[in-house]
């Protein structure tokens, strides 16, 4: 194998087919710079989940005295609340700590949440405030481990939790995703049709070659090898300027697009190293996929 | 060295067949005119001994190799020993008279050192060498020709393919052609030339096969065109 003589086939097609390519590699880069988007978006997404879901919790409320509540005769006994407590243990590793929360802590957390309100605080019976154990999950989605398990003990008043909110959360997360893949899909789908159209006119644009190369008893590789080489250089040209486009983009997508909606779930948002990430997906999917597409238009229109 | 066994050839979308139930034997050094109307069969047996087509049925052997029997990937192998000449010499108009010839060699993976050896001496040998430098377009149709025949001849092929070589040539441009061919024949290398021209057949006297409708309808060693178009 002559590098030398494939090189130089390259280069004379490059020349002869440039503005085809240029087509190739615009598109391709379009295509690399919604891709990559989405991979950041699905990126930040996942951020953004991870951090919220660790602030996620599970209160479980013991009955306090004088409940109107059906499901709380009278106010839970202590042995009601240990065997609430081994319950919530039993359940690890799903529930990864439990934390008993005492009246008199109770009521400096109402404080605190109310401290602006002096009237609520003041109207308030300390002894009225209901116990209650905060159950951290170490997967979230599994609420209702919790809810079923405790919810009918004696001495439970009431599961809270973040449960509608959370499936909306999660609704909006995966769609998200969905569109993202979607898009990618169609537009990888796109940018390998082009390649293949780019080849095949590389190759007709150089039958007369081919044809005495063929004549002549080079070899399927020979022949083959510069379309190849012609369809991946598109290929990761159009990655790499996609990439390009992104990082340039990556202000205008996370601190202005992405920044008001998450920031409010808190969160660290996508930074230079999640961008850099995403060069070598870019660059290797269209590569493989450019390599792909010329592959299959070879074996079509240039036989051997 | 080429062998045909009872071949028909059947294009699809064309009920007469292009070769019918031909069987015959080219030797080892012969020198032999296909001759025959258009669309007798001649250029299906070329293209066929390059194993550009496959025949519909029988069995065709090429220096040696059962072509039935030649995976894809070998028949690269098998055209570099067949060279190959057509009528409209089909050269590279971008590429000096050198570079084309030097193009046959770099694509089957010859060394630059080697090709800088052979070019020279093959333009010498088909009477060329003062015009290397020189792009097709700027040669005559006889000296293009000759370029198409150094191209075919270089890698030294054991067997020499050419569908009329002269056809687009004026009468005397063709002799120097066949004295070309004839010492490339000299050499040892097996000629099958495809040829309306029938004062060239007649000159040479060597072996004559005349197809008719896809059928062998002659074959003599001394021969003549014999058939009047």
């Amino acid at each position: 194998m002559r590098l030398r003589f494939v090189f130089s086939e390259l280069g004379n097609s490059l020349r002869r087919n440039s503005l085809m390519m240029v087509a190739v590699v615009v598109i391709t880069a379009f295509a690399m710079l919604v891709l990559g988007a989405a991979l950041l978006v699905r990126t930040q997404v996942g951020l953004t989940k991870h951090s919220y879901y660790q602030k996620l919790q599970v209160s479980v409320f013991l009955c306090p005295p004088d409940s109107p509540h059906p499901q709380c005769p009278s106010q839970a006994s202590e042995s009601q609340v240990s065997a609430v407590e081994d319950e919530l243990n039993s359940l690890r590793p799903t529930v990864s700590s439990v934390e008993f929360v005492d009246q008199d802590q109770a009521w400096s957390i109402y404080k605190d949440l109310f401290k602006n309100s002096p009237d609520l605080i003041a109207y308030a019976d300390p002894k009225s405030l209901p116990e209650s154990f905060v159950v951290k999950l170490s997967d979230p989605k599994k609420f209702d481990v919790v809810s079923t398990a405790v919810s009918s003990m004696p001495g439970v008043d009431v599961v809270q939790n973040q449960d509608e909110f959370l499936k909306k959360l999660f609704g909006m997360m995966n769609s998200l995703r969905m569109i993202a893949l979607v898009a990618c899909v169609v537009l990888v789908v796109v940018s390998a049709v082009l390649i293949g159209v780019g080849v095949q006119m590389a190759a007709a644009s150089r039958r007369r070659e081919t044809s005495i190369m063929r004549l002549v008893g080079a070899s399927n590789t020979y022949i083959q090898l510069p379309f190849l080489l012609e369809g991946v250089l598109a290929g990761v040209l159009g990655a790499v300027i996609g990439f390009g486009a992104i990082a340039a983009l990556r202000v205008v997508i996370i601190d202005h697009l992405l920044k008001p909606i998450l920031g409010v779930l808190g969160g660290r948002l996508v930074g230079w190293s999640e961008v850099m990430a995403t060069l070598p997906w870019l660059v290797g999917l269209s590569a493989v996929v450019a390599a792909l597409a010329s592959f299959v238009t070879l074996q079509r229109y240039v036989r051997v | 060295m080429i062998r045909f066994d009872n071949v028909t050839k059947i294009y699809a979308q064309q009920a007469r067949p292009a070769l019918d139930g031909v069987s015959l034997e080219v030797e080892k050094g012969e020198f032999v005119f296909l001759v025959g109307a258009s669309g007798s069969g001649k250029s299906t047996f070329l293209r066929l001994v390059l194993k550009e087509e496959k025949p519909t049925k029988g069995r065709i052997h090429v220096a040696g190799k059962d072509l039935a029997r030649l995976s894809s990937w070998k028949v690269p192998q098998l055209r570099r020993q067949v060279g190959t000449v057509f009528q409209d010499f089909r050269l590279l108009p971008n590429k000096t008279v050198a570079q084309n010839v030097a193009f046959a060699l770099e694509v089957i993976g010859r060394s630059r050192h080697q090709i800088a050896k052979v070019v020279p001496e093959v333009l010498d040998l088909v009477g060329l060498a003062d015009k290397a430098g020189r792009l097709p377009g700027e040669l005559s149709g006889g000296e293009q020709q000759r370029v198409a025949i150094a191209r075919a001849f270089v890698n030294r092929p054991i067997i020499l393919l050419a569908d009329e070589p002269t056809g687009n040539l004026d009468p005397s441009t063709s002799v120097g052609i066949m004295r070309l061919l004839d010492r490339i024949n000299r050499t040892g290398t097996t000629v099958v030339m495809a040829t309306h021209d029938a004062n060239i057949v007649d000159s040479m006297r060597r072996r004559v096969i005349e197809l008719e409708r896809g059928n062998v309808v002659r074959d003599q060693s001394r021969g003549v065109y014999g058939y009047t178009s």
